[in-house]
């Protein structure tokens, strides 16, 4: 536990707290809610579904944050050059690697808050207080989830070079095929099967169904199953964590910048 | 003046050398594009009246932005860190000539969103996409490049006393797609967001692209929406002139331009 802890304080402390307030604002907040007004405009503009629609999908996309930052943690590890003393020191992998992943879901899930306040108070989303627990718990589970992909993004960037890059990618993905955007029936049956084994794809449908009036219970099924794939991710991340740390010191890309 | 070409052609190869060698650049420049174009089509082409060549555009113009937003905020932050700027700025060659020709590097580089975007419309989804007024597309895109070019020289000299500029100036990506209407109308914004749309050259870039492309502007509005794109980015090109010289002082005298 205390290596958990440990992980989770000073692997966010340690890369990220020391950027200046403006960076953290216009990085964590202001591209994505900026991102969210966006593409909500698109769909504004001449898109097939409500307004509301494209709403809840970006303000949920925003969860997709904490897999990124995750994800990159491991290349600003090499950059730094802290990764070699993390992979050099004895201390238990599951909770070194789980632990890297606490502070940011916390926070991600804090700024989908934040997203869904934007919503409402500049495009007029109209959620009725009795949707507000429903609407938490599908964020705490659609943040919980996509973190899983994050922890395997993690992974991979011991071997990879950019994971920053792999990131970016895995979040235009999200945007284009979990629904956020685009309803899963009118995208190619290849891109909607893609869609439905990414994470926040479950979360997202869930959060416009508590939103529509129908209850958390009705939504729990579609959590359940977001959780699971989250976890999924999580465990072959987790797996391929421990087994390219091995590949990583053979090759030598542990230093590489 | 052959010799301030010269360092202009040079600073050019080594920045395209720079820039098509980094992941990231190329990830903005070709892929962040391709996924734009791709989700707009989608979520535009039941429109009524849904126009490609308008996705198209507007995608293309938000990868050549994002490229110029980043490698323009990036391009001095980057000689700081291979220990180049002091070097720089002590050469007889004026950095403002040394940026200019790294950003023509950085267009080119750009140029390719509006291939990925032109391939994703007519190649992937097969739409037939015709421009209406060639000549005119021709002229806007000339314009919209120099104008792109003045913004990332405008870009260029914050980091030579702001480091920490390229992360600001990236979170400031999605609010110009907004304000300039790369993909909406910016009819869709609140009336008071307005003037910020008109004072940014790349909206008077879209405007003249997409009017043009679509051939929905008469040839007076056309020649009008260039004069405005050519004073906002001639408004654009002496700021970065006045800023490289303040900054550059500022920097001298604080000592802090090998600060890393």
């Amino acid at each position: 536990m205390r290596v958990f802890f440990a992980s989770a304080y000073y692997g966010y402390r340690g890369l990220f707290f020391w950027e200046t307030p403006t960076v953290y604002l216009t990085q964590r907040l202001l591209l994505p809610l900026s991102g969210l007004a966006f593409f909500s405009l698109i769909g504004k503009f001449g898109g097939s579904q409500p307004l509301e629609f494209y709403l809840i999908g970006n303000a949920m996309v925003i969860a997709s944050l904490s897999g990124f930052t995750i994800g990159t943690a491991i290349g600003v590890e090499r950059n730094i050059g802290t990764l070699i003393y993390l992979i050099g020191s004895p201390a238990n992998r599951v909770a070194l690697f789980f632990g890297r992943a606490a502070v940011h879901v916390a926070e991600s899930a804090i700024f989908v808050v934040a997203g869904f306040g934007w919503a409402i108070l500049v495009f007029g989303l109209d959620l009725p207080l009795s949707t507000w627990p429903g609407i938490l718990l599908t964020i705490i589970v659609g943040t919980l989830a996509v973190s899983g992909l994050g922890l395997l993004l993690g992974a991979v960037a011991y071997v990879m070079l950019d994971a920053g890059v792999l990131g970016n990618i895995v979040i235009f993905m999200i945007l284009l095929v979990s629904g956020a955007n685009v309803p899963l029936s009118e995208l190619p049956t290849a891109l909607s099967v893609f869609g439905e084994a990414l994470p926040l794809t479950r979360s997202i449908e869930a959060a416009r169904e508590v939103a529509a009036g129908g209850g958390i219970a009705a939504s729990l099924p579609l959590l359940l199953k977001d959780l699971g794939v989250g976890l999924a991710y999580a465990s072959v991340g987790f797996i391929l964590f421990s087994w390219i740390e091995v590949i990583a010191r053979r090759r030598g890309t542990l230093e590489n910048m | 003046m052959i010799y301030y070409a010269r360092i202009f052609i040079l600073s050019a190869k080594v920045q395209m050398l720079e820039v098509t060698a980094s992941i990231f650049m190329l990830f903005i420049a070709l892929l962040q594009p391709f996924f734009i174009a791709i989700l707009a089509i989608y979520m535009l082409r039941d429109q009524a009246g849904f126009e490609p060549v308008y996705v198209i555009v507007g995608a293309g113009l938000s990868g050549l932005f994002s490229t110029i937003l980043f490698t323009g905020s990036n391009s001095v932050t980057r000689e700081r860190a291979q220990g180049n700027l002091e070097l720089l700025e002590a050469s007889p060659a004026p950095l403002m000539v040394i940026m200019g020709g790294k950003m023509v590097a950085n267009l080119a580089l750009a140029l390719t969103s509006m291939v990925v975007t032109y391939v994703v419309g007519a190649g992937m989804f097969q739409y037939p996409v015709a421009v209406e007024q060639p000549a005119f597309f021709a002229v806007s895109m000339i314009l919209a490049l120099f104008s792109l070019w003045t913004m990332g020289m405008l870009f260029a000299p914050l980091s030579i006393l702001w480091q920490p500029v390229e992360q600001v100036l990236g979170g400031l990506e999605y609010p110009v797609f907004i304000f300039c209407g790369f993909l909406f109308p910016i009819a869709l914004l609140p009336g008071w967001f307005l003037p910020i749309s008109y004072a940014l050259p790349p909206y008077w870039a879209a405007r003249s692209l997409q009017g043009s492309s679509l051939g929905t502007l008469e040839s007076d509005e056309i020649v009008l929406t260039w004069l405005i794109l050519l004073a906002t980015s001639g408004v654009s090109l002496v700021a970065a002139g006045m800023l490289f010289r303040i900054f550059l002082r500022l920097g001298r005298r604080k000592g802090t331009l090998g600060f890393i």
